[in-house]
């Protein structure tokens, strides 16, 4: 029972913390990004298992996880409004090579990201050659060329 | 008649636009969440970590914020009296919530009654001393802790935290 509750609070306090620190916070995986993620593994496991490092406590957690998320993406397949709440939706940052600077500004994303992103995706150069740039629910930018 | 494609999007702005300043309260949040753990008002350390309390010429010194399944610490203070065996009693509650790991010093004998956990520490005769117990809370909620040292009750709230 213990092992089935520490698994629900701590998948809730993580998709909590998470969501509400950001799409871009986890999405840009700089070196450090990833040592963060590392750091944040390492210090939910303590709390996830307790002091009890049996295979048993093991399964059942993970058994927890996995079956949250299966039931949330339920949820989230058949209510719009949980999906919104628990992912977001897609924010153009930029239509028709303009900038939306709000957008941007709020989350955290700067042109220098969109330029980068463009470059990579598409080998493009400038700003100019962008259609659209949006903010995908996972975090990443995705770019749409101009014809 | 413009032959442009449209880009197909599920865009909600509205909602975005809500949930950015949902994110602004958030972070207001974190940054009260660090002050209270730095405060000590999440346990484990910090200026308000620890509370005290009196009972007659002795004292205890308690966490007045405790984390679940974590140890810590109780400091029990004993005043000058013209016995040498010294009598720490916790109440059936405290030991019921708590699990005692440890005494220093070790206390000449342990007993137990109706009434809870006897500890019975040696101190020289009209000195003052000291007594730490290691104590790891058994489950999260509010507990009213009762030590009785020697004849006088300390009582202590203690909020033990998931």
């Amino acid at each position: 029972m213990e092992t089935i509750l520490r698994g629900v609070a701590i998948y809730i306090i993580l998709l909590v913390v998470i969501r509400l620190s950001g799409r871009r916070t986890l999405a840009e995986m700089t070196p450090f990004d990833f040592v963060l993620l590392l750091i944040i593994a390492e210090t939910t496991q303590q709390a996830l298992l307790g002091d009890d490092f049996s295979i048993t406590n093991a399964f059942l957690l993970i058994v927890t996880l996995f079956s949250l998320d299966i039931a949330l993406s339920h949820i989230k397949g058949r209510r719009r409004g949980v999906g919104l709440m628990l992912d977001g939706s897609p924010t153009i940052l930029v239509s028709h090579g303009r900038l939306d600077e709000a957008a941007m500004r709020k989350a955290r994303v700067s042109k220098d990201d969109i330029l980068a992103a463009a470059r990579i995706q598409q080998g493009l150069v400038g700003l100019a050659q962008v259609k659209y740039a949006v903010l995908e629910i996972s975090g990443e930018i995705s770019i749409i060329p101009a014809d | 008649m413009s032959s442009e494609q449209k880009l197909e999007i599920q865009e909600d702005r509205d909602f975005q636009e809500r949930f950015w300043k949902a994110e602004r309260v958030a972070w207001a949040a974190f940054g009260l969440i660090i002050l209270a753990g730095a405060l000590g008002l999440l346990g484990s350390g910090g200026l308000f970590a620890r509370g005290s309390v009196k009972a007659g010429e002795s004292g205890l010194e308690y966490p007045r914020v405790a984390r679940w399944q974590t140890g810590e610490r109780i400091l029990v203070s004993f005043g000058p009296r013209a016995t040498d065996e010294r009598r720490v009693l916790l109440s059936r509650r405290f030991a019921e919530s708590f699990t005692l790991e440890d005494a220093q010093p070790r206390p000449l004998r342990a007993e137990t009654s109706a009434s809870g956990e006897l500890l019975i520490f040696s101190v020289k005769a009209g000195e003052t001393g000291e007594a730490a117990l290691r104590v790891k809370p058994n489950s999260p909620g509010f507990i009213q802790a009762v030590l009785t040292i020697d004849d006088d009750p300390a009582s202590a709230t203690i909020v033990v935290l998931p």
